[in-house]
């Protein structure tokens, strides 16, 4: 196993890490390619179009500011964002955490980081009073409440969700995350 | 053979790679076994071209030539072509037809360029530019072959970026008969590594951001142009070119960064950051935000690993490029100061500052580092593990890199990101 990972050791960093393109710049003038062709590609064949569909989903986006104990909810912003940037990971952090609720059931929970600590050059660690947070919340279904929780400040808040969405669920084709018209 | 002589030419890669390779779990050493074979196979054989493109500026948001530039070299045989493969349209909102808006971009009328240089036999290295009048807002995406005489090629993986000036900074929600207009932006792609679509592919990269400054926009303070060229030349440098070893880390690992740029709206002075509706809405998008600024202050980030967190880099030090490694090693990473005087706290995995010397032992021991290392920061009660070298949270020069247990954590978010997900 050691030979093996002494082996893997020897390759994985030239394989993995790019070569410097430093010094290839420095081979002289480049020659000036010659287009060879030009084709429209349709929206829905771009691939860039294709990889923001398989990698975002629709999450309600919180922007607030946490001043002492008191949090207040900013902007909520129902928004396609990358998959990655949920986030729910634990470490040793304040974090923030906001759940989705529909009748005290939870629907989704994203978590992020507490700012609360941080560090200025020549100074030292600093903690913050008043901090703003955004963070993303997956949306696939209707939440009647969101709870914001920031333990290092005490802060347990809940926001009614419906007057959040309210604007978006006019539309002529509201979201999966609005609640069922009445038929 | 060759292989091992690079590494040796290179202390820190080495210190690098010993660290990833410790911190890689077996599931994950088996996970790359096999492109760790075919790396063998492919980089270890003469006669096997290599690659390496990049765009120039990185961005610039009002109109400009943009050029592409591939550079291949070969051993033991010649460089017979380079092909670029660029895919240029118009910045769009996504996905089409869609509610809500996406803080990511999408891209319309593109057009797909193919184009090449061909060269005489003989040439071992050889270059091949594309060049883009950019007017408008454009976000072009390429990708590089070339193929040697000997029938072998090389590629480059999908780059996307933007140029020229950003047509997404307002949302049209149409609400039937009602459209409502919202202030809220799509991030621009600096460096966007598209190649691998794929639900794994968003959380395998660290999403750095980038923000002007509210000195950008005061009287003699430059604008967004400045902000854009600026950005352009920090991040050229401190994950292309430069040569000096602060910005080794980012240099060798430059595939797990996305690099991004957001409108104007920040304002950062000490350690007191107000971010607007289009600049906070992006941070949610991405793991940390650098805002760039002019004037003269302490820098202060926050102490976080990702997840939003922020930094003030002063774009006008000479030593900017140390700079940003080291603020987002706090907000990126978590890592603490090691220098008596500054932050010394950590959240980082594992923790470069430790509260007692018996936390540092044992840190250092669980990491394969020598306990006896440890030493304390100052008088301040903190330890850190040095190894005598210049660590880059201890210092501001550009001769500091990551060691010990900071060089730890950095190679386990490497690890972590080669394992699908960096946070």
């Amino acid at each position: 196993m050691r030979t093996l990972a002494a082996t893997l050791l020897l390759v994985a960093v030239p394989v993995l890490a790019q070569p410097a393109p430093d010094r290839a710049a420095t081979a002289g003038q480049p020659a000036q390619a010659e287009v060879i062709s030009e084709k429209p590609i349709p929206d829905a064949d771009d691939p860039i179009n294709r990889q923001a569909e398989a990698d975002t989903v629709e999450a309600l986006v919180l922007l607030m500011t946490l001043d002492g104990r008191e949090a207040r909810l900013e902007q909520a912003i129902p928004a396609r964002v990358p998959r990655g940037a949920i986030q729910k990971r634990q470490d040793e952090s304040d974090r923030v955490t906001v759940i989705a609720l529909a009748g005290g059931r939870e629907l989704a929970r994203a978590s992020v980081p507490d700012q609360l600590i941080n560090i200025e050059e020549e100074t030292g660690v600093v903690t913050l009073q008043r901090r703003q947070i955004s963070l993303a919340v997956p949306l696939d279904r209707a939440p009647d409440q969101l709870r914001v929780l920031a333990p290092a400040s005490g802060v347990d808040m809940a926001v009614d969700a419906g007057p959040l969405l309210a604007p978006w669920c006019r539309s002529e084709r509201p979201g999966p995350w609005c609640p069922r018209r009445p038929q | 053979m060759a292989l091992a002589v690079r590494i040796r030419d290179s202390s820190v890669t080495s210190n690098i790679a010993v660290s990833i390779m410790r911190s890689l779990q077996a599931r994950q050493v088996r996970r790359l076994a096999p492109a760790v074979c075919l790396g063998v196979v492919l980089a270890g054989c003469a006669g096997t071209p290599r690659i390496t493109a990049l765009h120039d500026p990185l961005y610039r948001a009002d109109g400009h030539t943009s050029t592409i530039t591939a550079t291949a070299r070969v051993t033991q045989s010649s460089i017979a072509e380079i092909r670029i493969e660029a895919i240029s349209g118009t910045p769009a909102w996504c996905p089409t037809g869609s509610l809500v808006p996406s803080l990511m971009p999408c891209r319309t009328n593109a057009v797909n360029i193919v184009s090449a240089c061909g060269f005489s036999a003989g040439r071992t290295e050889a270059s091949c530019a594309l060049n883009r009048t950019i007017t408008g807002g454009r976000m072009i995406s390429y990708r590089t072959t070339t193929r040697a005489a000997n029938g072998r090629t090389a590629s480059t993986p999908w780059v996307t970026y933007a140029a020229g000036p950003w047509p997404l900074t307002e949302y049209q929600l149409n609400l039937g008969i009602i459209r409502v207009q919202l202030d809220i932006e799509a991030a621009r792609p600096v460096i966007w590594r598209t190649d691998a679509p794929g639900p794994a592919a968003a959380a395998d990269k660290i999403d750095l951001g980038f923000v002007p400054d509210a000195d950008y926009f005061a009287a003699g303070g430059g604008n967004y142009r400045q902000f854009s060229d600026d950005i352009s030349s920090i991040a050229t440098r401190t994950f292309y070119t430069d040569t000096r070893p602060s910005t080794n880390f980012t240099r060798t690992w430059r595939n797990i960064y996305n690099l991004w740029a957001g409108p104007r709206g920040a304002d950062g002075e000490g350690c007191t950051r107000n971010f607007n509706q289009q600049t906070n809405a992006i941070r949610a998008a991405l793991d940390g935000v650098a805002i760039v600024h002019r004037n003269a202050f302490r820098d202060c980030a926050t102490l976080t690993r990702g997840g939003g967190g922020a930094g003030t880099v002063e774009s006008t030090q000479s030593n900017v490029l140390q700079l940003l490694v080291h603020e987002s090693g706090h907000f990126l990473f978590g890592l603490g100061d090691e220098y008596s005087g500054g932050g010394n706290s950590a959240v980082s995995l594992p923790k470069n500052v430790l509260g007692s010397q018996s936390s540092c032992q044992s840190t250092s021991t669980a990491n394969s580092l020598p306990s006896g290392q440890c030493v304390q920061i100052g008088t301040t009660g903190t330890w850190r593990n040095d190894d005598g070298q210049i660590s880059m949270m201890a210092s501001s020069s550009l001769d500091s890199d990551f060691r010990t247990l900071s060089l730890r954590a950095v190679s386990n978010m490497v690890s972590a990101c080669s394992g699908g997900s960096c946070y």
